[in-house]
């Protein structure tokens, strides 16, 4: 220890207890008493300080369940893509060979597929999810998004409206849907912690025939009919009666 | 999927604890948390059986925390720049001395004060007093899990503290938990110097 900053370096090290026994012991027998007694006040201070930090931030049991009950799904999902993917590449040539079709010498008459094609991945957590609204995440600011885009609908308070389901459900805001005439609008949640939309589309437009597609092809959870309106919940959280925050739901299809 | 689960179970109240006290907001924390378990267990074949899951782990959360923390724009709170070798000056403050004398009625009288002096800290200060103070880790396991060298973990530490201690000791003037001047003056290492206790 011949400079101050060796010696600076060797205090913490000591104070981070990075020493052998010998090292340790020697180190200290190096030190004045006054010296001796400030570095056991540090220690103390530091453990008092980390004891006060780290107190109660235990991991809680639900949000555990939750995390391994979405790497249990995704594990069977993966599973399932794996049995799948044989055909998957069958189905992938076959779609190649008719899209090619059109533009082939002969022709055969087909015309090019729709674009519509289902509705966007949802978003991977709800950090990600809260920074795609449109609005600022007020029930309030919600509905008049709404009604700026022609949804005549209210929004009620989920957790007031059901206090016992068992839902944490918090409102992130709104954004405009993809579809081709600008009907699919998107009400943004948490939900228990997991990221879960709701989407609006008026009856007989793109919108809503893209709710329909989605849910057709099991992308969806539960839908219903709400006045004018479409509605669907989607999300990989099972979020139990969410459409009824749009009220009022006249019809649950299931 | 039993052996990943296992592995879970075993460090989910660190890695969680980890992720809340380093990322500003809970929610964003638990997201960070969330996503960093599922992306494990996305990469769990390419984890070597019978290596440090607890390493492994902490490389994947510290990187989903980094990136929560700058996605969220959230930066340090202006502390002024902690030279190298501040936390070594500490030694000479009276104030500090004061606290270091009494340290337990003085944390007693900080509240949650320490919660909010932390989040001063920067992202890597942070990291490392949490792997160093609360996981108990040496500096060459902080410096391999952070992929730096284990001298700038010394340094984020060292820094870390200086800043932390630094806002405490401000906290505990302004609220009148030491004096500043004290009434009577000895020489260094005199028993007769500590007049000037906590809450006197």
């Amino acid at each position: 220890m011949n400079s101050k900053e060796d010696r600076d370096q060797a205090w913490m090290a000591s104070l981070d207890r990075q020493f052998t026994p010998a090292e340790a012991l020697e180190f200290e027998s190096r030190l004045s008493p006054a010296e001796q007694e400030r570095l056991s006040r540090e220690y103390r201070l530091e453990e008092l300080i980390m004891e006060r930090l780290l107190d109660g931030s235990e991991c809680p049991e639900a949000l555990s369940r939750r995390i391994l009950l979405q790497v249990r799904n995704g594990s069977s999902r993966w599973t399932r893509a794996k049995k799948a993917l044989p055909w998957f590449a069958v189905a992938a040539a076959a779609v190649i060979v008719v899209s090619a079709l059109p533009w082939m010498p002969t022709g055969f008459g087909f015309r090019e597929a729709d674009s519509t094609a289902a509705l966007p991945p949802m978003a991977a957590s709800v950090a990600e999810l809260a920074r795609e609204s449109q609005t600022p995440a007020d029930r309030a600011a919600v509905e008049r998004f709404l009604q700026d885009h022609g949804v005549q609908l209210a929004l009620a308070d989920f957790n007031q409206l059901l206090p016992d389901s068992g839902h944490d459900v918090t409102l992130l805001g709104v954004r405009k849907g993809v579809s081709n005439d600008g009907s699919l609008l998107e009400i943004l949640f948490n939900c228990c912690g997991f990221p879960v939309k709701l989407y609006v589309a008026p009856r007989d437009t793109d919108g809503a025939l893209r709710i329909e597609q989605a849910h057709a092809s099991g992308g969806l959870q539960e839908r219903a009919i709400v006045a004018d309106y479409l509605a669907a919940v989607a999300g990989s959280h099972p979020a139990d009666n969410l459409l009824r925050v749009l009220q009022p739901v006249s019809e649950i299809l299931g | 999927m039993e052996e990943f689960t296992r592995q879970f179970e075993r460090y989910r109240h660190e890695l969680y604890r980890f992720a809340v006290k380093t990322v500003w907001d809970r929610n964003v924390a638990e997201d960070a948390f969330a996503s960093a378990v599922l992306a494990a267990w996305e990469n769990w074949h390419k984890f070597e059986q019978g290596t440090n899951f607890r390493a492994w782990m902490y490389k994947i959360l510290i990187n989903k925390c980094f990136v929560a923390n700058r996605e969220t724009k959230r930066t340090p709170l202006p502390i002024d720049d902690v030279p190298e070798g501040a936390f070594a000056s500490l030694g000479q403050d009276r104030t500090y001395g004061y606290i270091l004398e009494d340290s337990e009625r003085f944390m007693e009288s900080c509240g949650d004060e320490v919660h909010r002096a932390f989040t001063k800290l920067s992202t890597a200060e942070r990291s490392c007093i949490l792997l160093r103070g609360g996981e108990k880790l040496s500096y060459n396991e902080i410096a391999e899990i952070l992929g730096i060298p284990a001298g700038t973990v010394m340094t984020h530490l060292a820094r870390g503290r200086a800043k932390l201690r630094t806002e405490l000791m401000t906290y505990a003037q302004n609220r009148g938990l030491v004096r500043q001047k004290p009434r009577l003056l000895t020489k260094p290492g005199d028993p007769g110097n500590r007049e000037q206790r906590l809450g006197e």
